[in-house]
């Protein structure tokens, strides 16, 4: 028995997967925030979307949260 | 990474972060209500875009020198400083002051109907908005509560760009959006920083960084003034600035400045002596005509003797980044929905603020040296910290 190394001590991912979801994230976010700026109509509706990931993850990892 | 780069990074954020947070704390406060200060002025009846009927006052309605005309009536003895137009309604507002260069604190800002050629009276001034806005924008202090503001928003990008080089090992054994609950409440406070802090990491970029360059708006503009402005209206430099009585009409200057950028809409006019013109000039200001250039203001110097057109040139480069980075930072650009993402935003920074600081207030020396270690290893769900 290991014990040593708490059994549920996942193995340390990589940084850049570790960064792909934020890289995304960020990615879109800047996305939707010029898209915005490009006119109304189709673009304010992406531009809401692209903005709203961020929110909707968050409140899934609290609900989800434990 | 090294142990060492961690702590340089890990010391670079907290003092960043110390430094601006109780600004920062002060800005997202009073930004909540400015995201929504169209919809607050039109419940307490103070907005007048759209109350009045009529054709923009920036495409037409009575002559402009009519509209001159009925503003200095009302303001004896002052002289003409700004007019600005408006995109939706017929509001016309002018802005008059005791002298060609008078200070903003002299100035005195009118409101007319273009369309029923009406003076509606001041502006509604000294509100609740008008103390959150200038809260915001300089702390009452002016120029140097301004730059002062830009400063701890240049940290406020430091501390985001440092809490993403430590996100990054800290979670190599953790999955995206962990939250844990079952160890101490200094986990549960810092995975919550965490959280937010990265998925809201685009917007705070934007939004801070394009407050910083706002920070900086007035020198850009005396720089614009003192550089291409300058060069633009070389002839006249010699010459004694243009007395308020040998003013030309405005609406012949304003025909000379459309002919010369053809298809755009005007958003206000400096008069000669201001900050936004020459000595000699009306400084006619244009937005770009398409929806992305439309922030971008192109002026049109107009002999303000002859109305006569001098040169028209698109603002340098700095200049163009400091109108864009107005909407961005305001996010008046798409609507409700829009102002909602932006105020949700705003309270997601303001949680990742506030448990900053009580990270940093249950700090002890030993802790510090073990929440480096957790950086450098990564955290787990088995490591109760």
């Amino acid at each position: 028995m290991r014990s040593s190394r708490p059994a549920s001590r996942p193995a340390r991912a990589s940084i850049a997967r570790v960064m792909a979801i934020p890289t995304l994230l960020v990615l879109g976010s800047i996305s939707g925030l010029v898209l915005g700026l490009t006119g109304d109509g189709l673009p304010d509706l992406l531009a809401w979307g692209l903005l709203s990931i961020p929110i909707i993850l968050s409140m899934i990892a609290f609900v989800r949260r434990g | 990474m090294k142990r060492s780069t961690i702590k340089a990074w890990f010391v670079v954020h907290k003092w960043s972060s110390l430094v601006s947070t109780l600004f920062l704390l002060m800005l997202c406060v009073t930004g909540l209500p400015l995201i929504f200060h169209d919809e607050i002025d039109a419940i307490v009846g103070e907005d007048y875009e759209v109350m009045l009927d009529g054709e923009p006052s920036a495409e037409g309605g009575r002559p402009l020198d009519r509209m001159l005309d009925l503003a200095l009536a009302e303001r004896p003895g002052e002289v003409p400083l700004f007019m600005a137009f408006s995109q939706q309604s017929p509001l016309l507002t002018v802005t008059t002051g005791p002298t060609p260069d008078a200070d903003g604190s002299e100035m005195t800002l009118l409101f007319l109907d273009r369309t029923t050629g009406e003076v509606l009276g001041p502006a509604p001034s000294g509100g609740f908005m008008e103390f959150v806005l200038q809260l915001h924008t300089d702390m009452f202090l002016g120029l140097p509560g301004m730059l002062f503001l830009g400063v701890m928003g240049g940290l406020f990008v430091i501390a985001l760009v440092s809490g993403v080089v430590l996100y990054a090992p800290f979670m190599r054994r953790l999955p995206f959006g962990t939250l844990r609950t079952s160890r101490s409440t200094r986990v549960k406070t810092l995975d919550q920083h965490n959280l937010l802090g990265i998925v809201a990491l685009g917007w705070t970029l934007v939004v801070g960084s394009t407050g910083v360059i706002n920070a900086f708006a007035d020198p850009l503009v005396d720089n614009w003034r003192g550089g291409e402005l300058a060069e633009m209206t070389a002839q006249y430099a010699g010459e004694d600035p243009l007395d308020p009585a040998g003013y030309g009409s405005l609406d012949a200057a304003m025909a000379a400045a459309q002919s010369a950028l053809p298809g755009r809409s005007p958003q206000f006019i400096g008069f000669p002596g201001g900050d936004w013109s020459s000595g000699h000039h009306y400084a006619v200001f244009f937005q770009g005509d398409r929806p992305l250039t439309q922030h971008l203001l192109t002026p049109a110097l107009i002999d303000a003797r002859t109305a006569e057109l001098t040169d028209a040139r698109a603002m340098p480069p700095i200049n163009q980044a400091l109108m864009m980075s107005k909407p961005l930072h305001f996010g008046d650009y798409g609507g409700l929905p829009l102002k909602l993402i932006w105020a949700a935003l705003t309270l997601a920074t303001i949680w990742v603020l506030w448990t900053g600081i009580v990270l940093w207030m249950r700090r002890s020396p030993a802790r510090i040296e073990r929440r480096i270690d957790e950086i450098a290893s990564g955290a787990a769900r088995g490591v109760a910290a």
